[in-house]
């Protein structure tokens, strides 16, 4: 008997635990740069951001340096925004930093909450960041989203930000 | 004589370490104005280890202290120089501490220039940009304490001159590119075993997506007693398949006859202990080859076992055995301990 609940106790964790991660997946991650940021002079496609979060494009088209900004390593919408992306997890990403630095580049500043995010896009020029779509305000622009892991360049039609 | 005058070296790079250390790692308060100091950076790596020789003396050594110094400001341009000592301190059995192996080398000395987003151009001392280990090549970069034979006997490993490099999107990876050519000769020998190499020019393209790959070929010219020109086609790859890591590197050179002109190639595993209790354990298994003109052919395995103590701290324990002699790969027992700092 006591096996039984612990079965039917395992599958209500391995349920729940699929259900948190279905809902994570369901973030629309907005990417985002200053408002005050003439978008076009960025010609910015979604398959740079790949390169602008290895490191490996770290200017703009007129010579400003690109600053990427980064949630912390545990944070859940880096690791959606990471696996979208990059198509590795940050912990997997060691190595490749560690290689990075020994060429003189350093993996993207970062920060500890969105709230920060929008603060160093709006005050950092040159930046790019990601937040949850729900949280975009006045002091930035989104110029692409993450919708389902998939990269899009239309905002989506209706964000459940409840 | 030449030990003193070592020292002195020794005790000079430290101070002017120092000084330099104590100068660029001022904290910088939010309401000062950023000099062009404040963009400097300043890292490095060190390793130390024994050396159980199969048919020598045991040896340890701390095999180098490098630094790091990078510079980069708003502009397009920036900076990045690596100075090495090399092996301040060596012991061995019959000599212990009287052996004279330390000295200095500036392993790269360049300035970058941004010319659009997917062109940049440098221009100085870097390593030669065809082979993945020969790039990554800091000892808590690998997983290993000896180098794959093929990486360091084949192709010179520094060049002095100039490159154009830069990445663009592909599919959902990064391309990357680099072409680059020699303008000033290598003028200074390192050691006895380093082979010399001029007119050196070429190109490496490389993938980076769920794997890395790359391809690279090599113009250059052999000095020395054998000496040739030589074109080298290079391939390399990295992957990881069920948390293993499998890497490997293959170079085939031709001489101006379209001849074999030397090879060598490694394939290496990097398997997780995880399941057996040791957290961030791995171990490593080397198969290595090489041929060289006039030289025939050597050949190495490697097993051993490595700690990732922390990110960018390893521990390396290892075995090799083989055929032939070669400087840079000794047979025995190894261990060593890498760090960056």
């Amino acid at each position: 008997m006591i096996k039984f609940f612990i079965f039917i106790a395992s599958l209500c964790v391995i349920q729940m635990t699929n259900t948190a991660l279905a809902e994570d997946n369901k973030v629309v991650i907005a990417i985002i740069v200053a408002s005050n940021q003439n978008v076009d002079e960025l010609r910015l496609a979604p398959n740079q951001l790949n390169l602008i979060y290895w490191r490996k494009q770290l200017y703009w088209p007129k010579g400003l340096r690109i600053k990427p900004v980064n949630l912390s390593t545990e944070h859940p919408l880096r690791l959606q925004f990471s696996q979208s992306v990059l198509g590795s997890a940050p912990k997997t990403q060691i190595d490749y930093w560690n290689g990075q630095y020994f060429n003189g580049v350093l993996p993207p500043y970062s920060v500890n909450s969105e709230e920060a995010v929008l603060r160093y896009v709006t005050q950092t020029k040159g930046s790019i960041g990601y937040v949850n779509a729900c949280n975009i305000d006045e002091r930035v622009q989104a110029v692409f989203w993450i919708i389902q892991n998939q990269m899009s360049t239309h905002a989506p039609e209706h964000i459940d930000c409840k | 004589m030449a030990a003193e005058r070592n020292m002195r070296k020794l005790f000079t790079f430290m101070m002017c370490s120092l000084a330099l250390s104590a100068t660029l790692c001022k904290p910088v308060l939010a309401e000062e104005t950023v000099s062009w100091r404040d963009n400097f950076k300043l890292g490095g790596y060190s390793s130390a280890g024994i050396v159980l020789h199969r048919n020598q003396e045991a040896e340890a050594a701390i095999n180098e202290i490098s630094l790091i110094l990078t510079w980069q400001n708003d502009s397009r341009l920036s900076f990045f120089g690596e100075l090495e000592l090399e092996r301040p301190l060596a012991w061995n059995d019959d000599q212990k501490f009287n052996r004279e192996e330390r000295h200095f080398d500036l392993e790269r000395l360049y300035f970058d220039y941004n010319v659009s987003e997917k062109i940049n151009f440098r221009g100085g001392r870097f390593l030669t940009p065809n082979s993945r280990w020969n790039l990554l090549h800091a000892s808590p970069l690998v997983w290993t304490s000896t180098r794959p034979m093929a990486t360091s006997r084949l192709f010179p490993t520094g060049t002095n001159g100039a490159m154009v490099f830069g990445a663009l999107p592909l599919l959902n990876g990064a391309f990357e590119y680099k072409l680059f050519g020699e303008i000033i000769e290598d003028q200074e020998e390192d050691d006895d075993f380093e082979l010399q190499f001029e007119h050196v020019k070429g190109a490496r393209f490389s993938y980076k997506n769920q794997s890395d790959i790359g391809i690279s070929i090599l113009s250059f010219r052999e000095r020395g007693p054998n000496s040739a020109s030589y074109r080298m086609l290079g391939l390399d790859f990295v992957t990881t398949l069920n948390e293993v890591e499998i890497s490997g590197e293959a170079f085939q050179r031709f001489n101006t006859n379209n001849k074999d002109g030397g090879n060598g190639a490694y394939l290496q595993t990097a398997v997780p202990l995880n399941a057996v209790g040791l957290n961030n354990w791995y171990w490593l298994t080397r198969l290595e080859t090489l041929k060289r003109p006039n030289e025939g052919s050597d050949e190495r395995w490697l097993l051993g076992t490595t700690w990732r103590v922390k990110p960018t701290q390893l521990l390396k324990l290892e075995f090799t055995g083989g055929s032939g002699d070669q400087p840079e790969s000794p047979r025995g027992f190894l261990a060593s301990f890498a760090f960056l700092f």
